[in-house]
């Protein structure tokens, strides 16, 4: 005999420890599952409501699906009852046994009863599958004409569940849903609105042909805002008739009247009266109000009911209710392209919404912040925004610092004030400031050689100030070493017209201050890297602080960080005498990315000149020397305002244009290839793959081609990730150099390929693998298909250009 | 559309569960843990809705429980908190003065009147005295078959 299921519940409330509980149910579910096996029929549905029970606590109870079908198959309602519920509790649309229910849920969609129908449609509407949705769509259909109120609504809604899961048969209810909207019952009418939203949701050409239906839902929607409505007291919620009908009615409304002035025209009269009409003093109201102000803004409003639509958001955006003012950021983030004028009539109170203790509130305004800001803008509001950064919390300041970088880099107005934000942003939050900016900021940088010494003059100093944020610390390391010469030339002149003087010793005294003090000590390593990285740039940059270079760089040539071991022994490696002719090459610039820098090519490069340097840390100063004439010449330069910041104006940017080389590659593959040249290099990445080999899985050296004495050789490597890292090593056995030597590589659709500069562009004469050039490929049919690449190699020889083309296969199996 | 309602009390014990979306059993009680922790940390003070993957969750808390609602990116917050309150005043007066016992002890019925207001996560009734005829009706049904087998 089992208990009964309040007699479970009372003795699983009754237990003290997890442990306990665990028990009862395990006992219970035992007994229950003899009881299944035993097919005991008196006590089935008590089973199985006692087994829901213990499903909701969440305990497994797959044991009890197939007892729920035998359930439904019963003549007895109470068991039926049970049956059902247990049926969309325990099953999903995806359990396999649900097909066996199809033709229980059929018969009793034919049942005499309503209520046994009902049960049926319900289960239909809340789990049927795309299967059983489609066996019984005709049963929908007619039951969709019923005289009976109670099963016409929960029909309409099953034919909804059939247009959003079935495609082939959305349009079968179609010729129904006119008589639904014109039922006098507002289940009904209810139902025929969700049921027409879905299908022009699912199929948005159907709107033109429903539009006929605007004048009975006008009279709807009017009824219900009128005095004196015969069913007002049986719909009354607060003093508003049957809100949810409204709210459908409007969204409905809002659908026809999108991009269509004529039905706007006809709704307009209405949607004045319910804006005005409704009280606003409680949610039910406002959920009116708010539904109707977005169905306003979204159709051809008249100007007077525009301007009525726009007041209730203004009064929703003061209101003290959090909710109210939640609701009304959101309307205006739907409703930004709209009205931009209105939006930013609303600014300050938007920008004080950032500061709201509520995190819903605050994620709301930021966004809605960051679709106001455009280029008149965006100074006045990146400042509001920097203002916040200092405030915010923590786990609100990574959306912050992302969201500002993204709007300073779409609407910057010139390249030094994109420089100065973006430095503010990393002293503000660089800790939050994520990988991708960091290396944007880089790009910009590099591609701007009138401000590289501006840039690594500022981010000196501030460092100077606070090695705490990481991003900060980052690029300033990046930029030291890439440009550490203009820091310690001397050249620049600060505000007041004094040169800045940083020595060379001062540069590695920072450098060592950031190894002491990594800003986050969990990822020092990475820090490290980066500072191995511009120490070996500075040897050539900084000759005087050779010694001090190696003794630092030895710092890590034991260290437990592979990555960071082994680029510290390369790096000294390279400080050997051999490497005395070729460490200026080696060691050049970074070459200038040719894209991604966002749209900053086109703008200004703004002041080059230096305003601000914390004056506690400036260096000694010393006389004014002939060093300033360098800087008069940039201002010269800006004077002009004509001088385009393309990348790579330096004489020592070594790379190849080979932008217009794009399109010509993407032939060698009958222009499907997603042509992969010159990818912009990441900072300091590539300089571990020049060396190649860091813990990869290295296959056999392949020759890729040889011919006129040039040869081009493969080293690829499998990455822990599944990329494959070809190291492409290129040697001249000719006596004469080969100059302007451009290596390029197209790869089939299924493999993405990403090319580092090469190491330089001439190959000296009689030279092995003194050039080399690191790409990187994913190939994404997992290994089904064969990595394949297609070369173009063009050199000068002798004074006279030469073109080759060719492929290579043959790579391991796998790559 | 709704995807799903929760009934957690304050322990953070599910009270009842409704998903109108496929949703297999493993995801159901890692999404209830998740959207449970995350609502009853909120402040009293701070608004109803609170954004969750591509989905808000508007919740209320009545008395021990809190009443929590899963709607899709464009539908109506506010709205959706009156349907929890449908909901809620449904139950009160079938109950009378409805409390959490009534509910653990008695979670069928609530599912049973659930299912009178929503289907596929659409509301389909708006008046109480309907849901709360048709559940009446159907509870003697249930009277009347018990009746039937001890006479029997």
């Amino acid at each position: 005999m089992s208990i009964k299921l309040r007699e479970l519940i009372r003795s699983i409330r009754a237990c003290k420890t997890a442990a306990e509980e665990r028990a009862v149910v395990a006992r219970e579910c035992a007994l229950i599952r003899t009881a299944f096996k035993e097919d005991d029929n008196q006590f089935r549905h008590r089973n199985v409501a006692k087994l829901l029970f213990i499903h909701m606590m969440g305990y497994p109870t797959h044991f009890g699906q197939m007892e729920c079908l035998k359930l439904i198959a019963s003549s007895k309602f109470p068991e039926k009852r049970v049956g059902y519920l247990g049926l969309t509790q325990l099953l999903d649309e995806n359990t396999e046994v649900l097909m066996l229910v199809t033709n229980s849920i059929k018969n009793d969609m034919a049942n005499d009863n309503q209520y046994v129908n009902g049960l049926a449609l319900c289960a239909l509407g809340n789990i049927g599958s795309n299967e059983m949705c489609r066996a019984l769509a005709r049963e929908v259909e007619n039951m969709m004409a019923s005289p009976n109120p109670y099963i016409r609504k929960k029909a309409a809604l099953c034919a909804m569940r059939i247009v959003r899961k079935v495609d082939e048969i959305e349009d079968k209810f179609n010729n129904k849903i006119g008589n639904l909207l014109e039922d006098r019952n507002h289940g009904v009418l209810l139902a025929g609105c969700s049921l027409l939203t879905a299908l022009l949701e699912v199929n948005p050409s159907y709107i033109k042909e429903f539009r006929r239906y605007i004048p009975a839902l006008v009279r709807a929607l009017r009824n219900m805002v009128t005095s004196g409505y015969t069913n007002a007291a049986e719909y009354d919620i607060a003093g508003i008739t049957d809100p949810f009908l409204q709210a459908k009615v409007l969204r409905l409304l809002r659908l026809f009247g999108e991009k269509n002035a004529d039905a706007s025209d006809e709704m307009n009269d209405i949607l004045a009266q319910v804006a005005t009409n409704t009280e606003g003093t409680k949610n039910t109201g406002n959920s009116i109000l708010y539904e109707c102000v977005l169905t306003i803004m979204s159709i051809d409003a008249e100007s007077g009911l525009r301007v009525l639509g726009i007041n209730i958001l203004g009064r929703f955006l003061l209101s003290r209710d959090n909710n109210i003012r939640y609701v009304a950021l959101a309307t205006l983030q739907r409703v930004v392209n709209v009205d931009q004028q209105v939006m930013q009539r609303h600014r300050n109170t938007i920008i004080d919404c950032l500061k709201d203790p509520d995190i819903s509130i605050r994620k709301r305004a930021l966004d809605v912040t960051y679709s106001l800001v455009d280029e008149a803008n965006i100074k006045s509001m990146t400042k509001e925004l920097l203002n916040y950064l200092l405030v915010a919390e923590a786990d609100f300041k990574e959306e912050l610092c992302s969201k500002i970088c993204m709007a300073v880099e779409k609407f910057s107005p010139n390249r030094r004030w994109q420089i100065d934000t973006l430095i503010k942003v990393m002293c503000l939050g660089g800790n939050y400031v994520k990988e991708a900016q960091r290396e944007k900021f880089c790009r910009v940088v590099a591609a701007t050689p009138e401000l590289h010494s501006y840039t690594v003059i500022k981010l000196y100093f501030n460092m100077k100030e606070s090695l705490s944020q990481e991003a900060l610390v980052h690029v300033g390391v990046w930029c030291l070493g890439e440009f550490g010469d203009h820091l310690v030339s001397g050249k620049a002149v600060g505000p007041d017209n004094q040169p800045i003087r940083v020595t060379p010793g001062d540069v590695l005294d920072l450098l060592y201050d950031v190894v002491r003090k990594p800003p986050t000590a969990e990822r020092a390593a990475g820090t490290h890297c980066l500072v191995t990285a511009a120490l070996i740039k500075l040897v050539t940059r900084c000759p005087s602080e050779f010694e001090k270079i190696r003794k630092l760089l030895r710092r890590f040539d034991c260290s437990l960080h592979v990555d960071l071991q082994q680029r510290s022994c390369e790096f000294l490696e390279i400080l050997g005498a051999d490497w005395d002719s070729h460490r200026p090459g080696i060691l050049d610039r970074m070459p200038v990315p040719e894209k991604e820098i966002g749209g900053a090519e086109t703008r200004d490069i703004g002041d080059a000149s230096i305003d601000e340097v914390p004056r506690a840390s400036r260096g000694p100063v010393g006389p004014v020397g002939g060093g300033g004439k360098d800087l008069l010449d940039l201002n010269d330069l800006l004077d002009g305002q004509a001088a385009p910041a393309t990348g790579g104006t330096g004489g020592t940017a070594a790379y190849p244009a080979t932008g217009g080389g794009g399109g010509d590659l993407l032939d060698l593959l009958d222009g499907g290839a997603p042509a992969a040249p010159s990818q912009a290099p990441a900072p300091a990445e590539g300089f571990m793959d020049i060396f190649g080999g860091a813990g990869g899985a290295e296959a056999p050296t392949m020759v890729a081609f040889e011919k006129n004495g040039l040869k081009v050789t493969f080293h690829p490597r499998k990455d822990a990730d599944g990329s494959v890292t070809v190291l492409a090593k290129f040697s001249n056995s000719l006596n004469v150099p080969m100059t302007n030597f451009v290596f390029e590589a197209a790869v089939p659709k299924f493999v993405t390929l990403t090319m580092q500069p090469a190491t330089g562009q001439i190959l000296p004469p009689n030279t092995a693998d003194l050039v080399t050039q690191s790409m990187s490929c994913v190939n994404s049919s997992n290994g089904e298909k064969a990595l394949i690449m297609k070369l173009r190699i063009g050199y000068v020889c002798n004074g006279a250009p030469v073109q080759e083309m060719g492929q290579v296969g043959g790579f391991p199996a796998g790559y | 559309m709704i995807n799903f309602i929760l009934l957690i009390s304050r322990q953070g014990k599910t009270r009842l569960k409704k998903w109108f979306v496929p949703c297999p059993e493993r995801d159901q009680f890692r999404t209830i843990k998740e959207v449970s922790s995350l609502i009853l940390n909120r402040s009293p003070k701070v608004c109803n809705f609170l954004e969750w993957r591509d989905f808000k969750l508007c919740y209320k808390r009545y008395a021990s429980l809190f009443f929590i609602a899963c709607i899709e990116q464009n539908d109506n917050e506010l709205l959706a908190l009156e349907t929890v309150h449908h909901f809620v005043e449904c139950l009160d007066r079938y109950f009378g003065n409805v409390c959490e016992l009534d509910l653990i002890f008695n979670f069928h019925k609530a599912y049973y009147i659930l299912d009178e207001i929503l289907i596929s996560g659409e509301l389909q009734e708006s008046s109480k005295r309907a849901v709360l005829h048709h559940i009446s009706e159907q509870d003697a049904m249930m009277q009347e078959n018990e009746q039937a087998k001890r006479k029997g």
